[in-house]
């Protein structure tokens, strides 16, 4: 079939768009205005998979630093208070500005931590968040690069983040540094298996593990996101992942690992400087990419809201893929704020509790029921 | 192949972000006069006591050794369940390295299940033997 007969909007189309669009109009840029060849051959066709690469690391910097204004920005709000205001407008410049002092600041070692290690830790789970971004599927052709075991890749890569916390933890020689680095290690481990299971729900329904494809494995009307698909078991997954996800990323409710009231500053309370920003700018990063992984798997990544009423989803369609996907990804993002700011902290054993005893039965139930209603095709 | 040769690329930038992060700020940062109280770990404002390389509570262990099981288990089952919408529609796998097998949907549904109730027998004697137990 020709790529004209396809109707704009349909299946094939969507599959069909070309990929690495932010390589090609980078490359276009450069060959068009510098007429060398030097420049004609860095920035060949071959070059958008590291043109795109360049590009996401910088987004990565720049998503990090808006996250932090917002974060400042809602919880504020939640505290009847106004938040940044002064650096740039409503406040905006403000994250920026702190990054410079953080560059500006002297990088403190103790007297009795391992030097190599020390500064090995905030290596680990910056790069490990830099590597998810690889393969989540921004818009139908905004992807650095897509692997048909993304779902895996996400899981294995975005465990090793641990790694880091662990090490800096075990490395700064302070006793804060270790009950935190280890409350991290056991809580990080507990509810990566959580969020390995609601995820395998989607792979066993979509049958797909490329995120490009379970994206697409949710087209239609709004009824074909996993969340809404009926009976109910894409919205339980969603909410197990969405509790364990929050856990997974220390931030509160589940804050245990760095809780200030108990540990000072948990893993990183030795670090001080640019090393400190390397953890903040990771967990940061580790929300974005939560989030993203929370639309892609769940809400139906870049695809828009459709109803099934033809003038409507006309409508919906203009709106860009991206323009979808983070609105999504922002609404998942807004939730862990507002958690972060509802609930008290709960203790570590109530924590570990929750995963073992509650969350993880509770998944294998939901994939095996799940199981038997596919087998016998009521799946809705 | 070509798309984790980009995976080990962006490894590369992503360390040499961090790196070069450190690096710039190594040589413009403010550095103070070193002192003997400069170097200690922060402890309350006390001098620091003993040494922190303590032996530390034993749960810990126990929860990354049953995590470990849990972890291979659902990494096992991504395979099995990549497959199990394509088995339960056409009745068959079809790979790439081997000629398309035959298996009924019901069938491949009992092994998951077993699968699973093996797992799942696994927490249950772990939580008897009281190695969720946090005291």
């Amino acid at each position: 079939m020709a790529k004209e007969e396809l109707a704009k909007n349909s299946l094939e189309a969507l599959k069909n768009a070309d990929q690495h669009p932010v390589g090609d109009v980078i490359r276009k840029y450069f060959s068009e205005n510098f007429e060398n060849e030097f420049i004609a051959h860095v920035f060949s066709s071959s070059s958008n998979i590291l043109l795109s690469i360049l590009v996401m690391t910088a987004f990565a910097g720049g998503t990090a630093s808006f996250l932090i204004w917002l974060e400042r920005k809602v919880c504020a709000r939640m505290q009847v208070r106004l938040g940044p205001t002064r650096v740039g407008p409503f406040g905006l410049l403000q994250s920026i500005a702190d990054g410079i002092k953080l560059v500006f600041k002297e990088m403190l070692r103790p007297k009795g931590a391992d030097p190599f290690i020390f500064y090995l830790a905030p290596f680990l789970p910056a790069t490990a968040s830099f590597l998810v971004l690889a393969v989540i599927p921004f818009d139908k052709n905004i992807q650095v690069v897509d692997i048909d075991v993304g779902a895996l890749y996400v899981i294995a890569v975005s465990g090793f983040g641990i790694f880091g916390i662990l090490l800096g933890g075990w490395a700064s020689n302070s006793k804060y540094s270790l009950l935190g680095a280890m409350r991290a290690g056991a809580q990080m481990i507990s509810y990566e298996i959580s969020v390995g299971l609601g995820l395998l729900l989607i792979v066993m329904l979509s049958g797909e593990t490329s995120l490009r494809e379970i994206v697409f494995s949710q087209y239609g009307t709004v009824n074909n996101w996993w969340i809404f698909k009926l009976p109910i078991f894409g919205i339980i997954a969603f909410i197990l992942f969405l509790i364990s996800s929050t856990a997974e990323l220390n931030r509160g409710p589940f804050d245990l690992p760095e809780a200030e009231s108990e540990l000072s500053a948990g893993f990183h309370t030795e670090y001080s400087g640019i090393t400190f920003s390397m953890f903040f700018l990771a967990e940061f990063i580790n929300m974005f990419i939560a989030g993203a992984i929370g639309t892609t798997f769940f809400l139906g990544g870049f695809l828009p809201f459709t109803i099934g009423i033809e003038g409507f989803d006309n409508i919906m369609f203009m709106i860009p893929g991206w323009a979808w996907f983070f609105a999504k990804t922002y609404f998942i993002i807004f939730l862990f704020m507002w958690f972060r700011w509802s609930f008290p902290r709960p203790r570590i054993d109530q924590l570990m509790n929750l995963e073992w005893k509650f969350m993880l039965p509770a998944n294998l139930l939901n994939i095996i029921i799940a199981g038997a209603f596919l087998t016998l095709g009521w799946l809705l | 192949m070509e798309a984790y040769i980009a995976i080990a690329a962006y490894c590369f930038v992503g360390l040499l972000f961090v790196g070069g992060a450190l690096v710039a700020s190594k040589l413009v940062a403010f550095t103070s006069e070193n002192t003997d109280v400069k170097g200690q770990p922060y402890e309350c404002g006390i001098e620091a006591f003993g040494d922190s390389r303590i032996r530390f509570k034993i749960g810990y262990f126990i929860y990354a050794l049953i995590f470990l099981v849990f972890d291979v288990e659902s990494l096992f089952l991504y395979p099995c369940m990549r497959i199990f919408k394509q088995v339960v529609e056409t009745g068959k796998v079809v790979s790439q390295f081997s000629q398309p097998i035959e298996i009924a949907p019901i069938v491949i549904f009992m092994e998951l299940s077993v699968f699973f109730f093996v797992l799942i027998f696994g927490l249950i004697y772990a939580w008897r033997k009281g190695a969720l137990k946090w005291e």
